[in-house]
């Protein structure tokens, strides 16, 4: 026999992979010129000597951010930044948590960010200003959820588009950037614990691997090398006849029956069946971070830093969701306990080298792992069971993700200012035609994300149940040929990026002009691998076994008992697995005039070329009409996307002369215009129809659905005051023609369809208002100690409508708000700041309004997200200079989750208060 | 002998660093391997193997082994639909024909582009599948079944004595037990039939229903297995199937997505079903979604779910039935639903459809029900007879359930249930159950219609009669003379109506047509003898355990 399925999977990926040859060893970029390691030690220093006055408090808050809103007053466009000290201050944990807190920006399902109620489909998100792929298993969408706060530098949302970034703009970009080199020497160890109090002390668990505390699989999970050269013997039929039929032809011809079926159970002792689920005492969170850096001048002109960071965080969480159908809700309740534990492991390491101070290259290095592990016993009834037939079903799930996060950026700017135009070496060349701080510089953004979800187990039971309460008394392993899926899934994800820009700045008395152009790179190469496999028993020959525990059900004697009549076999569709790239190649020009530092306009465009192709692959086809992937050309033809464009963008900023606005030290107004695009995401191009592999819903691609336009418009009103006070009120508008949306289609049954269809427009407008306010002028009123305190707050308005049209598959509502978006949603902060500097202490609150969380069909209303009010407190003692004591309370309102289909609640979940402390021992 | 041609076909995604292109370039490589010793066949035999024109002019044809004939997945299978019509013939020495792969006619489309495009809009203008009387047709795994599309048609017409059968390799081989199911797929034929999973405008009465991109996602299918069905062509044709068995179906082909013995997608009314019998299935043993599709004389044994499953607006009929449940397995009888989604759906979306006219209508005569009053097994819900929910307006005459031939296990076990809108169906005399006989330990399951009335009282007061059952009761003459229903061997037979006895007395009415409610009777024409299989003695695999 000849390679058969798994060297032709890999041959397939090693070639996906070539695509990326020669691209070996990568680094990448930080902007060193950002703010040092987040930390306050130095700060600290100089405020908690001498007596304290409120410019001195303040200051504290305003220094710490003041480079950021000077950013901020400084960007061309409409952009919000969140640094460090601030995440600090609010005790987010992840980025998804800390981004909430901006103007226009709420956080669904834990994981998206969705910018001014435009979907995860709308907002984009960069490291380091590069493009990064993503661990999602069927989108390009990032889940910001797995980006720590702790490798974070600060947080910029740009909400108008300019045209130095990706056209791929809908609501907004998010770019985390990290932490780059120190100014001097720096260390950093923190030790920290927790407790989510929805733990009732002993959770679900299942016997894992000897490396689980690491996050990653000892192998035990993993898909059997054995099974996977028997899937080749067997040319992928695993049942009993394509056995018996595979013996014969290789010239067993005495095969029988007896023996393919002994055969076919054999293979099913590949698999990992030692899934049973117990109940397992927890231990409160563990959270450690080290980190440590430096900055040394080398001679003169040289100098040299570093920084290197590592984190290790495991948490226990229990989770209890509880689902009601709309019509029978007493009747027909889903409810799914889940534990899960948690190991996030970071590792990051920067280097940076800069010459003169003028030229700069830096690398960051980046290494995340995020690994849940979920044991989840769902009890549910349905049209079939309802609650008073006193019987139910019950599935038992383990499932083992672990996500990884591979970054290398390196990335240089070279300007040549006096320094560099002296330079004996430059003195050879004619330099006058290089303008004074002209700039180059340039990325390469190498970076690499899988995940990996090996020995996902599903067990179906039958449970018999108490009368009004549905709590189940007792419950049996199903005797079926389905009863229990094990699927293996493993997505790689590639992304380069590398591009390189001019700056070039020319001033006049009155003018100032600085243009700029570059070019722009970026490609991506995704495999997503999914095998699965069912195994159970038509009947037992003791139906008492059943009563058993998962391993007991399916132990090796059990399996192998000829009186048992199990069968395994593959099972899913043979598309579930896909291949796919894209490409983006770019060139921008713009130019930036500002006309006695009142007026400014930046105006550019960019021009896109972009390519996709996505494949449905079939890991385990043999045969010439079963191919791996398809040779029809016709069919290769659909799979693909092309499309180039132009991409303006024109802001205009008016800027209050200094000085005639006496109740404002700066105020500026700025108009915002672009045009940009919204394309279908990978698979979505694609005819076939596919199975989600978390929804388990059926999605059906559309060949014909064409990209979004989007046309923003933003005005922006900006107040700072000398005492560190700020205002801004933003309004925006945004239309969108030809929307990409999900909407349910028609499908047989219980089965829930989507497909992809372009809706006939959508808009959103709003107004965002932002301010921060120190309490000084209430101490006449108050007394002293409210000089300690300030409050920030936000408040976004908006109002959205997605008119669905002709191609949507009956709707309930033609005309609706888009999926996500709340028609308020509010943040209030009130910070304190002790006199003698060694307490600081916040207290957050956020809020959004009522929001569609799934568009009805078909006369079944639509599901509404009820609001949801959290707040915060973060508390912080530095008894010493090196020392730091934080503690945290998260969610202390304890507030359920709730989504609403006409008044009736169809879904419920407490996600739980918890406490954290930290000690922290820094220089 | 090809069928061992192995091809791993390799993809290249080749990216020149410059020239900034994704290339596709997708390779075959033939890596077949054939370690099997020469079984050649003798040359010049003719072969009678099923053939069929490939568009490029070539003769495609399956390959005789034995007495049988093998067809690999170049023949057909899933995404190597049968696009233009074939004759599968009757085999000697009953050989059957062995599909390696699916079998699907006709493409599917999901877009009413793409089915103008292919010619294909109202059905019967697709290509045309014939089985000839006697043939068995046989499939070797859980992935592999047939899928008949809209437009396409199967016509699978047998005789008495050349019954047609749909079965597994297992079967054909001798290695499947009387009541082992899920040993392939099943059939899914679909229609441009009315389904209430689309938006229609007009309504059934004023003859004026119209839908436009009504592509309703059939069961269990993604990928290359999906299919399409349902329209506002309640009279399309899928051709015609007589004297056809189904055995040992239901294999899963999608996640969690078992098959029926048939699902009946939007099948229209001009599609003839005379004489369908499906046996040891693991779902139901026949589900309609939506369509008007009529049976004449359908026999379901050994159903592990639900023998008759209506769904999604199916106005169609059932003359003649014979459910036999198996000792131990099996659910409802008939579970019959008005409108797909019901749970999701507010009251006025649901009256909205009713006052269209495309909830379900059905209307069934002359069903013998014999269920087993067992307790949930494994996964199946208990033995029990009618369910009739979500809005369904079903008209059942002369037909009886008999749940008494065994102990009763617990209150699951009811003959009748009517459920939520149903309920005020009953009330309102759109529901309506005449000359039927309940013989169950548990009469009825629900609570009372939304004028107070219990179910029992308004089924008894509206033309049922209802035996009462301490625990069980033989419901033939050989045990006592109290309830006296069935009779010969097997019992399956209904006594004359006349003669009947329930609680020791003549049932009160009279059958709306003929002189016996039931499927069969001794004094009647036995249309079940001579083909159907497991029921009766020469021509099974187990005798009945009722008998």
């Amino acid at each position: 026999m000849k390679p058969r399925e798994p060297s032709a999977g890999a041959a397939v990926w090693t070639i996906a992979a070539a695509m990326f040859a020669g691209i070996a060893g990568a680094q990448d970029a930080v902007d060193t010129n950002e703010e040092a390691e987040g930390g306050s030690p130095t700060d600290r220093s100089t405020v908690s000597a001498g007596p304290i006055e409120e410019v001195v408090v303040l200051g504290r808050l305003i220094n710490s951010t003041q480079q950021l809103i000077n950013e901020r007053q400084d960007d061309e466009v409409v952009s919000d930044v969140m640094g460090s000290e601030m995440i600090s201050r609010l005790g987010d944990a992840t980025v998804a948590v800390a981004l909430r807190r901006i103007p226009g920006l709420s956080l669904v399902n834990e994981k998206f960010i969705y910018v001014r109620g435009l979907g995860e489909r709308y907002s984009s998100t960069l490291l380091n200003g590069a493009t990064i792929p993503s661990p999602d298993l069927t989108r390009n969408v990032i889940p910001v959820d797995i980006f720590p706060t702790s490798i974070v530098s600060s947080l910029r949302v740009q909400k108008a588009y300019s045209a130095d970034m990706p056209a791929a703009f809908g609501g907004g970009a998010v770019d985390i950037r990290t932490k780059g080199i120190p100014s001097g020497f720096t260390y950093a160890i923190e030790v920290g614990s927790g407790y989510n109090f929805e733990n009732d002390g002993d959770a679900y668990s299942y016997p894992g691997g000897g490396s689980d505390r690491w996050g990653t699989d000892n192998g035990s999970r993993a898909l059997s090398p054995q099974l996977e050269s028997e899937i080749g013997r067997f040319l992928g039929n695993l049942d009993v006849q394509g056995i018996l039929d595979r013996l014969r032809k290789e010239g067993n011809h005495d095969a029988t029956i007896e023996d393919a079926r002994r055969i076919n159970r054999e293979l099913a002792l590949h698999l990992n069946r030692n899934v049973s689920v117990a109940e397992e005492s927890i231990h409160p969170d563990l959270d450690l971070k080290a980190s440590i850096g430096n900055n040394v001048m080398l001679g003169d002109d040289w100098e040299v830093g570093f920084l290197f960071g590592a984190g290790y965080k495991t948490t226990w969480r229990e989770n209890e969701r509880l689902s009601r159908n709309f019509n029978f809700p007493d009747e027909r309740t889903d409810t799914k306990l889940e534990s899960t534990y948690t190991v996030d492991i970071t590792g990051t390491a920067n280097f940076g080298l800069s010459y003169l101070g003028e030229h700069e290259v830096t690398t960051t290095s980046l290494f995340l792992r995020n690994t849940d592990d979920e044991t989840t016993i769902r009890d549910f009834f349905n049209e079939n069971r309802e609650i008073s037939d006193e019987i139910g079903f019950r599935n038992y799930s383990v499932l083992f993700e672990e996500r990884e996060l591979i970054v290398h950026q390196v990335k240089g700017t070279h300007r040549f200012g006096d320094l560099t135009r002296e330079l004996p070496v430059v003195g050879w060349f004619d330099r006058s035609w290089i303008p004074l701080d002209a700039e180059v510089s340039w990325f390469h953004s190498d970076t690499v994300v899988q995940t990996d979800i090996p020995n996902q187990v599903t067990v179906k039971a039958q449970t018999v149940t108490a009368p009004t309460t549905g709590e189940v008394l007792s419950s049996v392993i199903n005797a079926d040929a389905s009863t229990s899926d094990f699927r293996f899934t493993l997505l790689d994800d590639d992304v380069l990026n590398y591009g390189w820009r001019f700056n070039i700045p020319v001033s006049t008395t009155n003018w100032f002009l600085e243009a700029s152009g570059g070019y722009e790179h970026a490609r991506k190469a995704r495999t997503y691998r999914q095998s699965q496999f069912r195994l159970g028993a038509f009947s037992v020959a003791d139906p008492r076994i059943l009563e058993g525990s998962i391993g007991e059900v399916f132990s090796d004697a059990s399996i192998m008992d000829p009186a048992n009549d199990f069968v395994f076999d593959r099972t899913g569709t043979n598309n579930q697995s896909y291949l796919a790239a894209t490409m983006t190649e770019a060139v921008f020009g713009k130019v930036d005039v500002t006309w006695k530092e009142v007026w400014r306009l930046a105006a550019g465009a960019r021009w896109e070329d972009y390519k996709q192709v996505a494949l449905d692959w079939n890991p385990y086809g043999f045969t010439i009409t079963d191919p791996v992937v398809t040779t029809d050309p016709e069919r290769l033809e659909q799979s693909t996307f092309a499309q180039d464009n132009i991409y303006p963008s024109v802001s205009l900023t008016w800027i209050a002369p200094f000085g005639q606005w006496e109740w404002a030290e700066r105020f500026q107004l700025r108009f915002g215009w672009s045009e940009t695009v919204v394309r279908p995401d990978l698979r979505e191009i694609t005819d076939a129809s596919y199975i989600d592999p978390i929804t388990d819903d059926l999605v059906d691609g559309n060949p014909s659905v064409i990209p979004s336009d989007v046309a923003n418009y933003d005005i922006r009103a900006e107040m700072f005051f000398t005492n560190g006070d700020n205002l801004t009120v933003s309004a925006f508008y945004k239309d969108i023609v030809n929307p990409i949306e999900f909407f349910e289609s028609a499908a047989s049954d219980t089965t829930v369809a989507r497909e992809i269809v372009n809706a006939t427009s959508a808009q959103v407008s709003g107004v965002e208002v932002e301010a921060l306010k120190e309490l000084s002028f209430l101490s006449g009123l108050l007394g002293d100690w409210i000089n300690m305190f300030f409050v920030q707050a936000n408040l976004t308005l908006q109002d959205s409508e997605l008119v669905a049209g002709e191609k949507a598959d009956a709707p309930t509502n033609d005309v609706r708000p888009l999926v996500g978006a709340s028609e308020y949603v509010a943040n209030a902060m009130l910070g304190f700041d002790s006199d003698d500097g060694r307490h600081t202490a916040t207290v957050v609150y956020n809020v959004f309004g009522e929001r569609l969380y799934v568009a009805g069909r078909l006369g079944a209303p639509d599901g509404y997200e009820q609001p949801y009010h959290s707040l915060d407190f973060t508390y912080s003692w530095f008894p010493t200079e090196a020392i730091t004591v934080k503690a945290k309370l998260r969610n202390i309102l304890d507030g359920t989750v709730e989504i609403e289909r006409e008044g009736v609640v169809v879904f419920s979940e407490q996600p739980g208060s918890s406490a954290s402390i930290s000690f922290k021992w820094a220089y | 002998m090809n069928r061992l041609a192995v091809a791993i076909a390799t993809l290249a995604l080749l990216s020149a660093c410059d020239g900034g292109d994704i290339i596709i370039q997708p390779s075959t490589t033939d890596a077949s391997v054939d370690n099997s010793s020469n079984t050649t066949q003798p040359v010049a035999e003719e072969n009678p193997c099923a053939s069929y024109l490939s568009t490029g002019g070539q003769t495609i044809q399956g390959e005789l082994s034995g007495n049988n004939c093998i067809y690999v997945p170049s023949f057909v299978d899933a995404g190597n639909n049968l696009t233009v019509n074939m004759t599968i013939p009757d085999l000697e020495n009953d050989g059957a024909h062995i599909f390696e792969g699916s079998l699907f006619v006709g493409k599917t489309y999901d877009t009413d582009e793409g089915l103008a495009g292919a010619g294909i809009t109202k059905g019967g203008d697709g290509p045309v599948l014939t089985v000839e009387a006697g043939a068995t047709l046989a499939f070797r795994s859980s992935g592999d079944f047939i899928i008949v599309n809209r437009g396409a048609q199967l016509f699978a017409v047998g005789t008495e004595d050349k019954p047609i059968t749909f079965t597994s390799v297992s079967d054909v081989e001798g290695t499947v037990g009387p009541e082992d199911v899920q040993q392939w797929g099943g059939i899914v034929i679909n229609g441009f039939g009315v389904t209430n999973k689309c938006q229609y405008t007009g309504s059934m009465s004023a003859g004026n229903l119209t839908t436009s991109d009504c592509h309703v996602d059939a069961e269990g299918a993604a990928g290359l297995d999906e299919s399409q069905y349902g329209g506002d062509n309640n009279e399309d044709s899928s051709g015609r199937l007589e004297y056809v068995i189904v055995k040992h179906t239901g294999a899963e082909v999608a996640n969690g997505d078992e098959l029926n013995g048939i699902s009946f997608g939007g099948v229209g009314s001009n599609t003839i079903i005379k004489n369908l019998q499906v046996y040891s299935t693991y779902d139901d043993g026949i589900e309609m979604f939506g369509g008007a599709v009529s049976f004449e004389n359908y026999v379901g044994v050994y159903v592990r779910d639900d023998s008759i499953d209506i769904d999604e607006g199916w106005s169609g009929s059932i003359t003649n039935a014979l459910v036999i449940q198996s000792e131990t397995l099996g659910n409802h009888c008939i579970e019959a639903d008005g409108i797909g989604s019901f749970s999701s759906l507010t009251s006025e979306a649901v009256e909205a459809t009713i006052k269209q006219g495309i909830n379900s209508r059905p209307t069934i005569s002359n069903l013998t029900c014999i269920v087993s009053p067992s307790a949930e097994q494994g996964n199946f819900d208990p033995g029990a007879g009618w369910r009739l929910r979500e809005g369904i307006f079903a008209t059942i005459n002369d037909s009886m359930v008999v749940g008494s031939f065994n102990s009763d296990s617990d209150d699951s076990n009811y003959c009748l249930r009517i459920d939520n809108r149903s309920k005020q169906a009953a009330q309102d005399g759109d529901l309506s159950l005449n000359s039927v006989i309940f013989a169950c330990a548990d009469r009825t399951r629900g609570n009372s219609l939304p004028n107070g009335t219990r179910v029992e009282d308004w089924a008894a007061a509206n033309g049922a009669v209802f035996a009462t059952i301490n625990d069980w009761a033989d419901p033939t003459p050989n045990a006592h003379t109290d309830l006296q229903l069935l009779q010969d061997t097997p019992p399956v037979y209904s006594i004359e109506y006349a003669t009947m006895s329930v609680d020791g007395e003549v049932p009160s009415g009279s059958p709306q047509n003929g002189v016996y409610i039931g499927a069969l009777s001794t004094a009647d024409i036995n249309w079940a003898m001579g083909w159907t299989y497991g029921i009766f003695e020469g021509n099974r695999g187990q005798s009945l355990w009722f008998e």
